[in-house]
């Protein structure tokens, strides 16, 4: 099932939640929709499940338009953020709805919720209500009531936040091999970069309800293409481009937008300062020893015109032995780690 | 945007749900167009007909003159400091309830909603009895003080609407977010400041909910002004004055025209207010634990033992009255006034039960659906529709009663039918309290999580099974709530009834009216005492219900 | 829990079926013998009078509705495009007299209505009165010890100082016997010096209530000394044993007739006529004397009672000749005035 989303315009009012996205959802793919609150994720989300009805735009499922097909027939499962189970039904009932309402066969139905619950480790809560399940379990149900059905894609909304750390990382992680196992096309919406970048196959950054950038993590981390994507993703300094550091001209994005460079922490090196390479005079202003890395903080006194102070991060394998405040330091970095990034 | 299809204007989705909807929405507001506008309609047009045709001549002639503007000014200050008071003591006692660890809350929660079971009459002539002239008060204190007029409505007003005003801040102040007044006392802030500034705004929508109930129901009142008013003139009771006494329904309606302005100004006002809202409570609020505080406890279990004194007292002596030979000169006790030789004697008490039952079925269905169309549906017709279902708040019982005789009694009329029977005065207490049933079911659909409805949908249910396997039957504790409330309010009311009863379909809250009118003031309080027992019988029958279901934790009355 | 939806459901077909059964509920037909009355008779009184009608008439059926004065006209003005009784009965005259309730009479000359004297007859013949009623104070016995008052015994009496605050009357805008009582003081004294009493009775005026009756009820539970009320409750009041006095104002009663009518629209004329045939019979006027204490139609006596609460037994000595034309006539006006110069 591969899912389109064409040009996607939605507004409340005078707000753009959604401005004009385009996103291809390949057939088998967890794809999470990432951003800050508010950026329209939430949204998207609704408007792909059609709890939501856009203003312009198209949704394609497998080359058939679903813009105008009502939630209820798009065969779509959902996972909200608050679990939503059926306070009134039991765990089995709330497996065996979705069932119903496609009125499958009473004994067809209760093999199928059968094999749900154990496909979610939770046989032996049928006959509870919600109310007596933790967090985490109630979540598992709600999913394994959304996968009941065989639905073309699933959308999971923020499925996680609600559940303390230890049992968030464990549904990760069976989220993600429910969804590989049963090839399931799947869009999730997170807040959460970890998330994110753990889970997807592919991410979708988005702001103010346009997509920001879209890719695999590893290329989102390695090759952002705006300032948004590269702060909110990992750590990434953002220097001026007339500082002098080197940045492959072919790097250059097109558009008017402002330019400005980013060096990931763990791309730079730092010397002595009489080195060769050096680029850069720093000073040291923090050192902070995680064991195996060290963090040092460094300030730019820039050699030239302006009083303009640069911050710098640095992350330095081992315990930076030598390293003290106050010291002098150079910088160093390769051109291919410098990403020239639009400032947007 | 090459290659976007816009989708045309107005355009839903190739489904019939839509439409099926607006549909529904359609019909749900037909009883009230039929019930509310058309009689109202009927008594507009009274009010523009003058001897020489159609014309403004009465609200010329009400308006002109210099009493006119005293009655307002009377009613508005009536009203004004009587919502003032009851706003605040109501608020207090919410809050001692919710919010405080104060002992036998739910006996306190009980007493403070007797007001609301007891005939109207109960109140003022409690109050009688308790101040009175030659009550209890100054009889054993030998003073000599009278509450007869403005501040004698102020204070049976006061006890009318309180419960009210009670049940809309107790609601509130239910929900708290306890996240909210952790860190409100880790930042330091003492007790008040954590009232004024995390309590205070976040049920300033009860307050003006609150506001808006009870300012509606003290200027449509008149039976209070009527007996403790004394010489105090109001609005609703000019009303009364125009149309009982002086046969002049132009002016009267006029002036029940003019009484629905201020009304009909505070809906639009707090429907307004409230398209502001949104909600207090996110997924991810935990509830209020209350910790006790000694002196805090104290304070509120006095003060709330107060209030329940004063409005047990009020009752109470009404009943005790009952009992005595002949208050206050022979005070042994007789069950004489229990021989009831009003009209029908006790007839119109199983009329009244009939009524109310009917009423109670119609209401919940009524009021049940308008709220979760108004609350699901979505429709264009969602505006229109709320106020049309808020709008009875603002129709004085009276000009509603004669509105119905005006609208139906004409044989051409398909109500027609159905005039002079019990079943229309049933429909006639459902629509003149629709209102307020509608916002008992509707505030607690909004607290239905509308992702129970979105995860139905996205499981491919239609939306007639959602409401039939998940919105009822979360709801059902709520309708019978609902149903409770029609039916205590079909037990006591009065001044819209009054009109529609016929020699076959007396009911009980007239035979007190009649029963206090001749002077049998204590078989009238006996006649009252029947009629709280029967209401009491019926709470604790839907209590033991909800009880039997599971449902231990819902209150009936909200 | 299904059981619990499905309780839910029945609950709703049981409001279903009440709401059918209760449409089954319809107005009752009019059968040969069965009419209705609307009457302001006290409830007790028209109690006794329709048992001895039911003595003679066994096979009529009288539905009778009683409402206070006030609530009776303000209902069948209501009703006038369609009016639901036969008859009206014992109805205070200057309401009757009301030209748009005249409109709904038919003339209608009963057997023996020339028992009833002329000047309680419509010349047109569309009402008679048989019974009337006359304001009374009640005066309470242990307020007057209380404050040391004396017995008042006429209007004038009231003026005193020291009953200042101590007398409530009716408002005549709302009340019958409210007008009854000025009207009666506008006649015997004349317009100016009546307006000139009533507004040096003001002065010690209480209250002006809303009704007929309350004046002697609040008077009968001790609140105020003094109601002027109607001689009907007073004697009434003292039967239930308040310990109160009736006083006829020296001065003479203001007094009202209660008149009987047929109604034009009355679709079983044979029936209504035969009952207000009946309402002048012998049995009939036996009974009035039983109860009222102004019957227009000679032949009995006053009971006990009455003569024991103070009624002379010649009424017409204490009675004031009332001109009820006048007091139709000039209500508006009157009442107009009342309410610009005394009402507060």
């Amino acid at each position: 099932m591969t899912l389109d989303i064409q040009n996607v315009t939605k507004r409340f009012g005078e707000l753009k939640a959604l401005d004009d996205v385009s996103i291809s959802i390949a057939n088998g793919s967890l794809v999470c929709f990432l951003g800050p609150s508010g950026c329209g994720k939430t949204t998207l989300l609704r408007v792909v499940a059609g709890l939501e009805l856009h203003d312009q735009g198209k949704l394609v499922l497998d080359g058939q338009d679903l813009s105008l097909v009502p939630a209820r027939n798009r065969n779509f499962g959902v996972v909200f953020q608050s679990y939503s189970l059926f306070p009134n039904m039991t765990i089995a009932a709330n497996v065996a709805y979705g069932l119903e309402c496609r009125n499958w066969p009473r004994k067809e139905i209760a093999l199928r919720v059968e094999e749900m619950l154990s496909l979610v480790h939770l046989n032996d809560q049928a006959r509870k209500y919600p109310h007596q399940l933790s967090g985490g379990q109630q979540q598992r149900i709600a999913l394994a009531r959304a996968l009941a059905p065989k639905p073309a894609v699933l959308l999971l909304d923020e499925p996680l936040s609600a559940l303390d750390a230890k049992v968030r990382e464990e549904l990760r992680v069976e989220i993600r091999m429910l969804q590989q196992r049963l090839g399931i096309t799947t869009i999730m919406v997170t807040h959460d970069q970890e998330e994110a970048l753990t889970m997807a196959d592919n991410v979708v950054v988005m702001r103010d309800g346009r997509v920001m950038q879209s890719g695999t993590p590893m290329e989102l981390y390695r090759r952002p293409s705006n300032r948004f994507v590269a702060e909110f993703i990992g750590w990434m300094n953002i220097v001026p481009a007339d500082m002098g550091l080197p940045f492959p001209e072919n790097g250059r994005p097109a558009g008017s937008h402002p330019l400005v460079l980013g060096i990931r922490p763990e791309d730079i090196q730092l010397l002595a300062e009489q080195d060769a390479l050096c680029l850069l005079q720093a000073t040291v202003d923090q050192v902070t020893r995680l064991g195996n890395l060290t963090r040092v903080r460094l300030r730019i006194s820039e050699n030239g015109a302006s009083s303009r102070e640069v911050r710098i991060m640095a992350e330095i394998q081992g315990m930076g032995e030598g390293l003290e405040v106050g010291m002098n330091r150079c910088i160093s970095v390769a051109g291919e780690s410098v990403r020239v990034l639009e400032w947007r | 945007m090459n290659g976007s299809a816009p989708l045309p204007r107005g355009r839903r989705p190739r489904d019939l749900e839509p439409l099926f909807k607006v549909l529904v929405a359609a019909a749900i507001a037909v009883p009230l167009l039929v019930f509310v506008l058309y009689p109202l309609v009927h008594i507009l047009g009274r009010s523009f007909q003058t001897p020489d045709g159609l014309g403004l001549a009465n609200y010329a002639a009400v308006m002109g003159t210099q009493r006119f503007m005293r009655l307002v000014y009377n009613s508005f200050e009536v009203t004004v400091v009587t919502t003032v008071i009851t706003v605040v003591l109501a608020y207090g006692f919410a809050y001692a309830v919710q919010r405080t660890c104060m002992p036998l809350k739910n006996l306190f929660r009980l007493i403070a909603l007797i007001p609301l079971f007891a005939p109207s009459l109960v109140q003022a002539q409690g109050l009688v009895l308790m101040l009175g002239r030659n009550g209890l008060v100054n009889r054993t204190l030998g003073t000599d003080f009278s509450i007869y007029g403005y501040w004698g409505i102020v204070i049976s007003s006061v006890l009318y609407v309180f419960p009210y005003a009670f049940l809309i801040f107790s609601a509130s102040l239910a929900l708290a977010d306890n996240r909210l007044y952790e860190s409100s006392r880790i930042l330091g802030a003492g007790p008040l400041r954590t009232f004024w500034t995390v309590t205070l705004p976040s049920t300033r929508f009860a307050l003006i909910a609150s506001t808006f109930v009870v300012f509606t129901l003290v200027i449509t009142d008149f039976g209070n002004p009527m007996v403790v008013g004394g010489d105090y003139s109001v609005l609703a009771t000019e009303v009364y004055n125009q149309v009982i006494g002086q046969a002049n329904f132009e002016l009267g309606t006029v002036i029940g025209m003019v009484l629905l302005a201020p009304v009909a100004v505070a809906v639009a006002f707090e429907k307004w207010i409230n398209r502001r809202s949104h909600a207090q409570i996110s997924e991810g609020s935990q509830p209020l634990s209350v910790r006790p505080n000694p002196l805090r406890d104290r304070v509120f279990t006095a003060y709330s033992a107060l209030i329940c004194l004063a409005i047990l007292s009020v009752v109470g002596i009404v009943i005790f009255a009952s009992f005595t030979h002949l208050w206050p000169y022979r005070m042994e006790f007789s069950l004489r006034h229990y021989r009831f030789d009003v009209q029908g004697g006790i007839q119109p008490l199983w009329n009244s039960i009939t009524i109310g039952l009917m009423a109670a079925g119609v209401g919940v269905v009524a009021a049940g659906l308008a709220a979760y169309v108004t609350e699901k549906f979505r429709t264009v017709l969602d505006s229109p529709l709320y106020f049309l279902c808020i709008v009875p708040a603002a129709v004085p019982g009276m000009v509603l009663g004669l509105g119905y005789i005006l609208a139906f009694n004409a044989p051409g009329n398909p109500i027609y039918p159905l005039y002079g029977t019990l079943f229309l005065i049933a429909i006639c207490n459902v629509y003149y309290y629709h209102a307020q049933g509608f916002l008992i079911a509707s505030t607690s659909m909004k607290q239905i999580s509308h992702t129970f409805d979105e995860a139905s949908s996205t499981l491919g249910a239609t939306f007639l099974r959602t409401m039939r396997k998940v919105t009822l039957p979360l709801m059902w504790p709520t309708l019978v709530g609902v149903a409770v409330f029609f039916f205590m309010r079909s037990m006591v009311t009065l001044s819209a009834v009054i009109f529609l009863i016929t020699p076959s379909t007396q009911v009980a809250a007239v035979s007190v009216l009649f029963l206090e009118d001749r002077g049998a003031v204590n078989q009238a309080a006996a006649f009252s005492v029947c009629i709280m027992a029967v209401v009491v019988a019926v709470l604790i029958v839907a209590r033991l219900v909800l009880n039997f279901f599971g449902h231990r934790h819902i209150s009936l009355i909200r | 829990m299904t059981m619990l939806g499905s309780f839910a459901l029945r609950c709703m077909l049981a409001c279903a079926v009440v709401c059918c059964t209760a449409l089954g509920f319809s107005p009752s037909q009019a059968h040969a013998n069965e009419i209705t009355v609307y009457t302001s008779y006290e409830e007790d009184e028209a109690a006794a009078f329709l048992a001895a009608m039911q003595r003679d008439l066994p096979d009529l059926r009288v539905n009778m509705l009683r409402l206070s004065t006030g609530d009776l006209h303000a209902r069948m003005l209501a009703e006038a495009a369609n009016p639901r009784h036969d008859v009206i009965w014992g109805w205070a005259v200057t309401n009757m007299v009301d030209p748009r309730v005249l409109a709904m009479l038919e003339p209608y000359e009963p057997q023996g209505i020339e028992r009833v004297p002329a000047r309680f007859r419509d010349p047109e013949g569309r009402w008679f009165a048989k019974t009337g009623y006359m304001a009374a104070f009640c005066v309470n016995n242990e307020v007057l010890q209380r404050r040391n008052l004396p017995m008042p015994t006429s209007w004038a009496d009231l003026l005193k100082p020291e009953f200042q605050g101590e007398v409530v009357m009716p408002n005549p805008a709302s009340s019958g016997t409210g007008y009854l009582q000025i009207a009666s003081i506008l006649q015997m004294k004349g317009e100016d010096a009546g307006w000139d009493f009533l507004r040096e009775l003001d002065r010690n005026i209480a209250q002006y209530i809303k009704s007929g009756s309350r004046p002697c009820n609040v008077a009968s539970a001790g609140e105020f000394a003094v109601g002027a009320s109607f001689a009907l409750r007073a004697i009434k009041n003292i039967d239930e044993g308040y310990p109160i006095t009736m006083v006829i104002p020296a001065e003479g009663a203001g007094n009202e007739l209660e008149a009987t009518g047929l109604m034009r629209s009355s679709r079983n004329k044979e029936a209504a006529k035969r009952f207000i045939d009946w309402t002048l019979s012998e049995a009939a006027v036996e009974e009035y004397y039983k109860w009222k204490e102004i019957v227009t139609v000679s032949g009995g006596t006053m009971p006990e009672s009455f003569i024991k609460a103070g009624l002379p037994e010649d009424i017409g000595s204490v009675m004031v000749d009332m001109d009820f034309d006048w007091s139709a006539a000039n209500r508006d006006r009157i009442l107009r005035q009342w309410q610009d110069e005394l009402e507060r």
